[in-house]
């Protein structure tokens, strides 16, 4: 009996609702590896259809998708397709869905991005306000002079 | 079940036109970056200034090093014609080395241990390298000694410490010890079948003698070369020694593996452990063998009827069943003569494994007495040898030649910690 009932939990199909109302067939073993979903799901066995209030339909597609095919080349070549707007909400909807793997991806992903990027740049990526006194900046960068070389243009 | 539903409401953010990532995921970008990118964003804000020094942070980039580009120490010295040399320590990514082994590189003149005021590198560990001094100061073979700590990422150093004097030449090594979260470093001597053995806490600096070694440090009876780390490595927290237990019983010509042991001293606790080699090993050993470190693993490396060149690795540091045995090749595969009649001239000779590509599959080795290194490939069997040369930056016209120590490089990963 228990066998049988675990054959049925693995090719049980579940809906995931986008906040924009999108639906998303999965099946359950992909699910799972959403922490969140996971946790709704032993929380009411019989659910069918689970919301996913934060994530719109556009980001919540690609997640499934890195979910189904994730390895090191397909990694590699995952990040290269979205602006930073993206990666960033992609990072958000990793975070709050509680999906380790796709997080540090992202998360590397940006940093790369970021890497060779002047201080300027950064402040508008993650929308930072500059608190420090002119003066306090000048000091720095004297300080750090070594640290500037090699910078991409803004 | 709504409880839940409730919390995670309070979590969900509008979708605005601009994305604001939640301060514990900037962090988390941040700790995926390199050093030089993190010192200049210390500009972007006064939080960030404050962050990239914050312990808690530090632990966290030190943490994701493993993942980031490893790298090992390239040292070169270069002979000005005016008296004495320096070296210069660059912290040289493994990948690029692996990638391209014949190139000229040039050397910042920041890399010099010359404006350190330090002539020898004693170690490094969690991108710190710890250099010291040492000079005659009078006709009597009186010598001063201290230590510096530097953080090449940050252009950090701290100021001189552990300062002694004496007639005697001591060895120094240095490691972390988890258990206090303290960097030490070890002076130790052997002479007269009698070993000294003295440690100093990064912050107390203080030198203070603790027991001497149970056995005798093979290396340092025969006084090898004393930067090479043939014959003490730091590994997991403590320093491991390769020796033997009754010296007169040593016979270059007639030893086998079960003569030698390992003795480690836990950083932590300052006592001894000892640990057998590779029971498996049947036959008589040509030459002195030596302990490395290759892919975080402790390695025990030897000649074999003169004709092969053995390293072991233990698996699991401690767990003496996890001897491996990790490559066997001959000596004429690798492009290397050894000569074994003459046995003081014999350690220039002795292959000593230096680090391990990402993959692991291709170690890079070096013989003491040589300016190259060896790559061997071990899925493909090939060998290659490097054809390498570093140019320092030099605004005056003096002519220098420039010789890579092969021997002296070590793994190495970039961090933030604090030199002070």
């Amino acid at each position: 009996m228990a066998e049988e009932k675990s054959q049925a939990s693995s090719s049980k199909m579940l809906t995931l609702k986008a906040s924009d109302g999108v639906l998303f067939e999965v099946e359950l073993n992909i699910a799972k590896e959403m922490k969140t979903v996971q946790a709704y799901i032993d929380d009411c066995e019989d659910i069918e259809t689970i919301p996913i209030p934060n994530v719109l339909g556009k980001h919540l597609a690609i997640v499934i998708e890195y979910i189904k095919k994730t390895n090191e080349e397909y990694d590699a070549e995952f990040e290269k397709q979205w602006n930073m707007d993206d990666l960033q909400l992609l990072l958000l909807a990793a975070n709050y869905l509680n999906i380790s793997g796709l997080q540090e991806c992202l998360c590397k992903a940006i940093a790369k991005r970021i890497e060779n990027k002047s201080p300027e740049y950064v402040r508008k990526v993650f929308n930072i306000e500059n608190d420090h006194s002119p003066e306090e900046e000048a000091k720095l960068r004297k300080e750090y002079k070594w640290a500037f070389e090699g910078v991409d243009k803004d | 079940m709504n409880m839940q539903l409730a919390k995670k409401k309070k979590k969900c953010i509008t979708l605005p036109s601009t994305v604001v990532l939640p301060h514990d995921l900037i962090v988390e970008v941040l700790s995926y970056l390199p050093v030089k990118s993190l010192v200049r964003f210390m500009s972007v804000c006064k939080s960030w200034k404050t962050l990239i020094y914050d312990p808690t942070f530090v632990k966290l980039h030190l943490k994701r090093s493993p993942t980031r580009n490893p790298l090992f120490t390239l040292t070169t010295y270069h002979v000005p014609r005016t008296l004495g040399y320096y070296y210069s320590v660059i912290p040289y990514p493994i990948s690029r080395f692996i990638e391209n082994r014949s190139f000229n590189l040039s050397v910042d003149p920041y890399y010099s241990l010359e404006d350190k005021e330090c002539s020898h590198i004693v170690g490094t560990c969690n991108g710190l390298i710890c250099l010291s001094h040492y000079s005659y100061i009078d006709d009597q073979f009186n010598k001063e000694f201290w230590l510096r700590l530097w953080n090449p990422a940050t252009r950090t150093i701290s100021p001189q410490f552990g300062y002694f004097r004496g007639f005697n030449v001591f060895n120094f090594k240095f490691g972390y010890d988890n258990s206090t979260g303290k960097y030490k470093v070890v002076a130790f001597r052997y002479h007269n079948q009698k070993s000294n053995v003295r440690i100093l806490s990064f912050g107390d600096n203080v030198w203070r003698d603790i027991e001497g070694l149970p056995a005798v440090p093979v290396h340092l009876h025969f006084n090898y070369h004393e930067h090479a780390a043939i014959g003490c490595v730091y590994l997991c927290g403590s320093l491991n020694w390769l020796a033997i237990h009754n010296i007169n019983e040593y016979n270059y010509k007639d030893i086998t593996v079960g003569q030698f042991l390992i003795v480690s001293l836990e950083l932590g606790t300052e006592t001894y452990n000892q640990y057998m080699l590779p029971r498996r090993v049947d036959g008589v050993l040509s030459g002195t063998p030596t302990v490395s470190v290759l892919g975080g693993c402790l390695c025990f490396s030897y000649s074999y009827k003169e004709t092969d060149f053995v390293i072991w690795q233990m698996k699991k540091f401690g767990v003496e069943d996890s001897w491996t045995q990790f490559l066997k090749i001959s000596f004429h595969n690798l492009q290397v003569e050894c000569n074994f009649s003459k046995p003081r001239m014999m350690h220039y000779f002795e292959l000593v494994p230096l680090f391990l590509s990402e993959n692991g599959d291709t170690p890079v080795l070096t013989t003491i007495g040589d300016s190259n290194a060896i790559l061997y490939n071990l899925s493909d069997n090939r060998v290659e040898q490097t054809k390498f040369t570093a140019a320092r930056i030099t605004t005056s016209s003096c002519s220098t030649s420039n010789i890579t120590c092969w021997y002296m490089a070590m793994d190495f990963v970039e961090s933030l910690v604090s030199t002070f």
